[in-house]
């Protein structure tokens, strides 16, 4: 019992460091968890003693119970063996008196049960008085038991008188008494150790009695106090959520708040860049105009070579004319790029402000559709576009369209001339959203370029292929609008592959998520 | 053309008027320009100079709109229009650098005649400005509005 309580402390010791660590770690809420472990354990120790202290005194009381059967059994036994004395005395004087063999037969009877009931008592004595006590009787048993066969053997060799005279000695009442009073004070030791037997007993089961009392009132303050602790850990898990709640309702409003200021700073950049694309052909119109009235005027200004004879012709003034033609032609050109960008801007604008409508897309259909419009310009190329199996989406149809196309223009595009051209468009779905990939096996971008060329006007690699830097720029625009994420995979030589993710059913909460 | 029809020109930007005007003349159109430069003049000329009712009847006037003016919508000067039960017959041709199909679509739903994108490309510009003169040429203007 001691071991085990030695090893119950041991154990508590060396598990409470690990358990102080697991309730740092596991951080708020279970930052008191400590008392309450220490007090659950506590109490656990202590029943534990109790139980063992419980059944400890359980089994002494029953050693007890045993050993005061025993001693009565030994009380019981003495009583029947002065009986059995008496009896052959009773026995032993009749025959002497009359000589009537059922005298005879009834001593032999009863002398013959003393020797073996007295050895039954001997057995259970250690170093007692009870075992000197005993000895004692048995000495006087056995000197009782001498007189008795002796005048039996005196009376049947003849000699009555003898007999009659060795009874008349009194030897034998003297013998009587001593066996009477060695199994008396025998039996008054037993009565004794029984008294005391009986009082330990008591003594147990009131220890017992305590024990248990305490043991009750104990699971009962444990019990109400991990109530209590319950109780309490309970009060303030409840708190804990309704500050979770209430610190979820405000995050929930600062998103809410966040996305409607997106939405405006959103909404101010496309009103913006509708206003100036606007406002800035306004004066382009002006600047083409009069710069066409200036072309007219300088056919007055320089008069044709044609129209004049040869040697009229200023040589000078024929520098002068080709030289306003020449300037002439530049402003023209610029003024047309001018007009170009402008123009993009306000295509992207436009598509930024266009309100999405969410369709049912079949995308195989969709992407095939844009495959075959390109079949001329494959052809042409003796390139391939596969399109593996894609999903169903729910999306906007134009955005789609515009996307496909512009990717699959710019596989086109941009082909290595030694070899043939493989276009795959194929799809996978992550969850809720569907992750398109169009790869191409054509010339392949610089690292470096990876994010330019998503930029407005921008283009990477070798400037041999006629363009704005416009696709690009509005496939990222409409992938955003479709609150979807874009990224490419490539390398010079390498091929490409563009990595489209949306949504595969759109609404409105997805807008933003870039 | 009919000598008395009288173009209202509103415009904000003087090198678009000059530019029109150089255009129309071009096409052989001899009517009267009247250019207002921004939407008060232009209300300013439509009921306070033409205020009585016999001068709206006897000068009949077409009339040349910019979207885009300083102090107002054009669309606003043509609800304006619309709303005036004498001058609600005279055609307006909306011209603007505006090709946004919305805009374009509510001009015409509150009653523009024709609506005229004004490009960058010149050559288109003054094609389009020499139609309208050979418009003028067969459009009749009604003289007493209804």
């Amino acid at each position: 019992m001691s071991n085990f309580a030695k090893d119950f402390i041991h154990l508590m010791q060396s598990a409470a460091p690990a358990f102080k660590n697991m309730t740092q770690t596991a951080g708020f809420g279970f930052r008191r968890t400590p008392l309450e472990l220490q007090l659950l354990l506590a109490a656990l120790f202590m029943l534990a003693c109790l139980m063992a202290a419980s059944f400890w005194l359980s089994q002494r009381n029953t050693a007890e119970r045993e050993e005061r059967l025993v001693v009565r059994n030994h009380v019981e036994r003495l009583t029947m063996l002065e009986a059995y004395v008496r009896a052959s005395e009773s026995g032993q004087r009749g025959y002497l008196l009359t000589g009537d063999k059922a005298f005879r037969a009834a001593y032999d009877e009863n002398f013959g049960q003393v020797r073996p009931l007295l050895d039954l008592i001997g057995a259970p004595f250690g170093e007692t008085p009870e075992a000197k006590l005993l000895l004692d009787v048995r000495r006087q048993i056995d000197a009782k038991m001498q007189e008795l066969a002796d005048t039996v053997r005196v009376y049947e060799a003849g000699q009555r008188e003898e007999a009659m005279a060795l009874v008349r000695s009194g030897q034998g009442l003297r013998t009587m008494t001593a066996v009477e009073t060695g199994i008396r004070n025998l039996r008054a030791e037993m009565q004794r150790r029984l008294y005391e037997n009986q009082r330990t007993t008591e003594g147990l089961e009131t220890a017992l009695f305590y024990l248990n009392l305490f043991g009750a009132v104990l699971i009962v303050a444990s019990a109400s106090s991990a109530s209590y602790l319950l109780w309490r850990s309970n009060l303030r898990l409840e708190a804990a959520q309704q500050e979770l709640e209430l610190s979820n309702d405000n995050l929930e409003q600062i998103v809410q708040e966040r996305t409607r200021s997106l939405q405006e700073a959103n909404e101010e950049i496309q009103r913006f860049a509708y206003i100036v694309s606007h406002d800035l052909r306004s004066p382009l119109v002006n600047i083409m105009g009069f710069t066409t009235e200036l072309e007219t005027l300088s056919k007055d200004l320089f008069p044709s070579i044609d129209g004049d004879a040869p040697d009229v012709v200023k040589p000078d003034q024929t520098r002068l004319r080709e030289d306003f033609e020449e300037a002439l032609g530049f402003i023209k050109s610029s003024i047309g790029k001018m007009d170009r960008l402008i123009g993009a801007i306000l295509k992207i604008s436009r598509e930024g402000a266009r309100p999405i409508r969410p369709e049912t897309i079949d995308m195989d259909q969709l992407v095939a559709g844009i495959a075959a419009s390109m079949q001329h310009q494959t052809q042409a190329l003796g390139a391939s576009i596969e399109v593996g199996p894609l999903p169903m989406v729910q999306s906007d149809r134009l955005a789609l369209e515009q996307i496909f196309s512009n990717l699959l223009d710019n596989a086109l595009k941009f082909l290595r001339p030694d070899q043939p051209g493989a276009i795959k468009v194929a799809a996978r779905k992550i969850g809720k959203r569907v992750e398109f990939q169009v790869s191409d096996n054509g010339r392949g971008i610089a690292p470096g370029d990876k994010t330019r060329i998503f930029e407005l006007f921008r283009r990477a690699g070798a400037q041999d292929r006629p363009g704005e830097g416009l696709g690009l720029a509005a496939v990222l625009t409409l992938v955003r609008r479709l609150g979807g994420t874009i990224r490419v995979e490539s390398d010079i030589d390498a091929g490409a592959t563009f990595y489209i993710t949306i949504p595969q059913t759109w609404s409105d909460q997805t807008k933003w998520t870039m | 053309m009919n000598k008395t029809v009288k173009i209202v020109m509103v415009e904000d930007d003087d090198g678009h008027a000059r530019l029109i005007e150089k255009n129309i003349r071009r096409a052989g159109v001899s009517n009267e320009i009247v250019h207002l430069p921004d939407g008060g003049s232009a209300l300013n000329f439509f009921f306070k100079t033409m205020g009585k009712a016999n001068e709206k009847r006897s000068s009949p006037i077409l009339v040349l709109l910019d979207l885009n003016l300083p102090d107002m919508t054009g669309v606003e000067v043509l609800q304006r229009l619309k709303a005036d039960d004498e001058l609600k017959t005279a055609p307006v041709i909306v011209l603007t650098t505006t090709d946004d199909k919305a805009e374009i679509q509510r001009c015409y739903d509150l009653g523009c005649n024709v609506y005229v994108t004004k490009p960058v490309d010149y050559d288109n510009f003054a094609n389009a400005i020499r139609q309208l003169g050979l418009f003028f040429a067969v459009i009749q203007v009604p003289e007493t509005p209804i």
